[in-house]
């Protein structure tokens, strides 16, 4: 069997922009005020009355070639054998280092630990069998996660059955976050964008 | 409460023991297919969860709350519910936030100052209650049971409160502030005998959506987005939304129509006309089922033309009769309407003209129609039934006023009229003056603007911490029963309001005593759930939070044996000839007629993770803590405003000043304030203000310079549809001009 390959599949067709995944991960990994693993985007597109709506769920890539392990002085990130990236709060010193090299801006210093965390897909979880904490609340179920290797899983099927997109291809970090329905424009734009 | 032994814990989790004895890093990959459970991050130890259901919207999902010791740590959707399959929304899991908020009451209050001057002093239970007894008793004696005021959203007047209530008298009741729907529900309740039909979403084609945003505000918010969502993509079903405003729906549905407020009733209409002119109507239902006749339809709705809605609505005429055909050849489709549609001042006519469009097509009580609610009639459960006082809720505080109303005992649980009724200076002028108010009690978890001015405030048990039953309109249309149970003991000294009521009663003793026997809520609630007798197994309920029949199969059109529950069993558009409603008519606000031209309608709208009373959950603060003043950009264009400028609201009540967002996604007449924010009590979270405590995410409030918002039913006064009793938050005529 091959190795297993964890990956996300975002759809965003199904996406309602509620924030449940976000507020879900500031409850499961004790996120801090300030500071985000994972959140959502609104994009307002078209002029009266031609306008639409459109979110996007931001979160990390955990890429492949990631240069958040490369460029880390202290090798506090770990490739996991099922291809999450972790990090080692007891070897990192927090130069920041990854988080210049990010090009998803999804590493943080913890505010009071000072060290830099990122969103893990939840490994804990994970590791037990469970799914990610934002997986597991999506009311849309517009997450979808699993092993990309296995034929059987949701993830394989829809990567099988749909065109799926990522963020920033040009970089070549091969970033395993897969959208169905990713519209350009939404990268584009500055990391927040408030619709009031 | 039944525990867990360890050998059911482990049967239950469905994963053998070797992840529990070794730990789960070096047991390799363990297949993902395990829902409804919670993790300690370090020692990789499933977590203790309790099965309840949540109370922090009427939409009453069943979840899990997961302990550490004695904490609860995380709260997760329940997989076995039947309505929201394990899935829960942001507010749910905030849920948190509000059992550990650094601002929680834990003891009750008794006020030494002046009302409002937050000089408070700790009291005992005991005092607290032989105080109100001693008043409510006063009250008993002198027979005027309807000047003890109780106040709470209709989902908690339930159980043990209902029958309190009930072996009380007659006490007034007010319910809620701006999440109660008078007006959908008299409309209903008049035409087919329900609070408001139920979505058969999941079965739908075609989703009509009048003033309504189910993707941040649905009254089933979950339970029916799912199953929208999931009719959009694997039947194609069609998304339409007819709203003012670009909501998150009308932003992500297939159409957006942005329509001029209050005239949604003749598009409805028209629309109406233009699929019976089409020949595209029911016969057999309206004939047979309704109290009117095709014939009388067809006359009747001759005179709602399109262009006519064109003219009133400012949308294209094509547009209505395109989307008019599309709806009632895509069957079967619905029609929704929401808070942008019934909260008018002719909201009642407004639900009675877009419910028509289901009735033409006949799509009542069919597989992807508008259902009747399914749940599972339990006599302490059933809705209240509302005294039928002349007075409606809104005019109440307004009455107080002019002293034409006595009110000796106020009670409110977790509801803040001060801050949720139009005209918040009236109200707060009410509530301070102790001629018309001279006992005011509060039960709630934060200091809210109404327990400020309170003179007892008692600290109220949250959802993880009390017992409830609960029988919701089922989105599986199959009845299903699910319980609430604590989690947690109640933090300090709180209170769930069903305990305070057995002890009230039984300070009150004889016939109160009586029909209020039990010692504590939990052997109450045992011995409802022993009378279940539909409910064959007791344990499975407690221990899974929910039980349905999972044979059953869902039954339309019930109707048809025994009728509607209305006097003639029909389903009645015009009503009796004694009432003389007519069918669904169109009533034009006339100060909306004439806008000059820096006159705009306000529109107070809600956002998804916002209500009025989670201000001070962090993690929803945080995603939203501060509004403007939104416009179109035409209109900042033609009033010479850019974004970011301050702007002063000016309605006949009032004045407020805050700043301009210029966007496209709005109706050129309209300004719309999103809710929940400005609060000037509350807590610090609500007030946006960084402090020290022992959870330091207080102090990293990074948004205190952004400030926490306005809060518009400063200038909203109170405008009351006289047919169906609800307020008209969304008819507000302001002009705007900069500061």
């Amino acid at each position: 069997m091959a190795k297993t390959r964890y990956a996300f599949v975002i759809d965003l067709r199904r996406c309602i922009g509620c924030n449940s995944c976000s507020v879900a991960c500031k409850s499961e990994n004790s996120v801090h005020l300030g500071v985000w693993m994972s959140w959502v985007k609104v994009i307002q597109k078209g002029e009266f009355p031609n306008v639409s709506r459109s979110f996007l769920p931001l979160l990390c890539n955990n890429c492949e070639d990631p240069i958040c392990v490369t460029v880390c002085p202290v090798n506090a990130n770990r490739i996991e054998e099922n291809g999450i990236i972790s990090t080692d709060p007891h070897r990192c010193v927090a130069c920041r280092y990854c988080m210049a090299a990010c090009p998803y801006e999804v590493r943080y210093v913890h505010p009071i630990k000072k060290f830099v965390e990122k969103c893990n897909w939840c490994l804990h979880r994970v590791k037990v069998g469970l799914l990610p904490a934002c997986v597991e609340a999506c009311p849309a179920e517009a997450r979808i996660f699993g092993d990309m290797n296995d034929p059987k899983s949701d993830v394989s099927k829809l990567l099988a059955k749909h065109p799926v997109q990522v963020i920033k291809p040009e970089i070549g970090t091969e970033p395993h976050v897969f959208y169905i329905n990713l519209d350009n424009d939404a990268i584009e734009k500055k990391r927040k964008v408030d619709v009031l | 409460m039944k525990k867990f032994s360890r050998r059911e814990f482990l049967r239950i989790s469905g994963i053998g023991t070797a992840a529990f004895s070794v730990p789960a890093a070096f047991a390799g990959i363990i297949p993902i297919d395990v829902h409804g459970r919670n993790v300690a991050i370090f020692n990789s130890k499933f977590r203790k969860g309790i099965h309840t259901i949540c109370d922090l919207c009427p939409a009453r999902c069943g979840v899990i709350g997961f302990l550490r010791y004695e904490d609860i740590v995380a709260i997760q959707g329940n997989p076995n519910h039947l309505n929201n399959q394990g899935k829960i929304c942001a507010r749910g899991i905030a849920g948190v936030n509000q059992v550990y908020d650094t601002d929680r009451i834990l003891h009750p209050l008794k006020r030494i100052g002046k009302r409002g001057e937050h000089k408070w002093q700790p009291i005992s239970w005991e005092q607290a209650l032989a105080e109100m007894s001693r008043r409510l008793q006063q009250i008993k004696n002198s027979k005027n049971e309807n000047q003890f005021v109780f106040q709470a959203d209709p989902h908690r007047l339930r159980g043990l409160t209902k029958r309190f209530l009930q072996a009380f008298g007659k006490p007034t009741l007010l319910t809620g502030g701006s999440y109660q729907d008078f007006n959908r529900q008299s409309a209903n309740q008049r035409m087919w005998g329900v609070d408001r039909g139920i979505a058969d979403a999941a079965n739908s084609q075609y989703f009509l959506i009048f003033g309504g945003n189910p993707f941040e505000t649905h009254p089933d918010f979950v339970q029916f987005n799912q199953r929208l969502i999931q009719a959009r993509l694997n039947k194609r079903a069609k998304l339409v939304t007819v709203d003012p405003r670009l909501s998150n729906t009308a932003g992500s549905s297939d159409e957006w129509l942005p329509i001029k407020p209050g005239t949604d009733a003749i598009v409805a209409l028209a629309m109406a006309n233009v699929i019976v002119q089409n020949q595209l109507f029911d016969e057999q239902f309206i004939n047979r089922w309704t109290d009117v006749t095709v014939n009388q339809l067809k006359s009747y709705l001759a005179q709602f033309t399109v262009e006519k809605a064109a003219e009133q609505s400012l949308l294209d005429a094509s547009k209505i009769e395109r989307i008019a055909l599309e709806f009632a050849r895509k069957q079967p489709g619905v029609t929704l309407t929401g808070g942008g549609l019934t909260n008018h001042i002719n909201g009642f006519e407004n639900e009675r003209a877009v419910m028509l469009l289901n009735i033409v097509v006949g799509n009542i009580d069919r597989r992807g129609g508008i259902c009747l609610p399914r749940s599972f009639p339990i006599p302490d459960f059933a809705p209240l039934e509302l005294s039928n006082s002349t007075m409606t809720d809104f005019e109440f505080f307004e009455t107080v006023s002019k002293n034409q109303q006595r009110v000796d005992f106020y009670f409110a649980y977790k509801n803040n009229p001060v801050y949720e009724y139009p005209n918040c200076e009236l109200t707060r002028a009410v509530f301070k003056n102790e001629q018309q108010m001279p006992y005011i009690v509060v039960m709630d978890t934060v200091m809210s603007e109404t327990a400020a001015l309170a003179d007892l405030v008692l600290p109220a048990a949250t959802f993880v911490e009390s017992w409830d039953l609960d029988s919701s309109p089922s989105y599986e249309m199959r009845p299903f029963v699910a319980l609430a149970q604590p989690v947690i003991q109640p933090q300090g000294e709180a209170r769930a309001l069903g305990d305070v009521c057995l002890q009230l009663a039984h300070r009150l003793g004889g016939a109160m005593r009586n029909r209020l026997n039990w010692e504590i809520s939990e052997a109450y609630f045992h011995s409802v759930i022993n009378r279940l007798d539909f409910v064959p197994d007791d344990e499975g309920l407690i221990k899974q939070g929910i039980w349905y029949d999972r044979e059953a199969d869902p039954v339309y059109e019930s109707y048809k044996n025994g009728g509607f529950q209305t006097k003639s069993g029909r389903f009645e558009l015009a009503g009796s000839s004694a009432e003389k409603r007519g069918l669904a008519a169109y009533r034009p606000i006339q100060e909306h007629i004439q806008l000059q031209k820096d006159e705009l309608i306000l529109l107070p709208y809600k956002v998804n993770v916002m209500r009025n009373d989670l201000a001070n959950l962090k993690w929803l603060a945080e995603i939203h803590h501060t509004n403007a003043a939104i416009i179109n950009t035409k209109t900042g264009r033609r009033l010479k405003i850019k974004t970011g400028d301050y702007v002063i609201l000016e309605s006949k009540i009032g004045k407020m000043i805050l700043k301009a967002h210029l966007t496209e996604g709005i109706q050129p007449q309209v300004v719309a304030i999103s809710e929940g924010l400005g609060h000037w009590e509350y807590g610090n979270v609500a007030r946006s203000k960084r402090f020290k405590s022992e959870d330091p995410d207080t102090n990293f409030l990074w948004w205190e310079k952004q400030g926490n918002g306005t809060h518009p039913y400063f200038i909203i006064p109170v405008a009351i549809d006289k047919s169906g009793k609800g307020q008209g938050w969304n008819d507000t005529k302001v002009r705007l001009y900069k500061a």
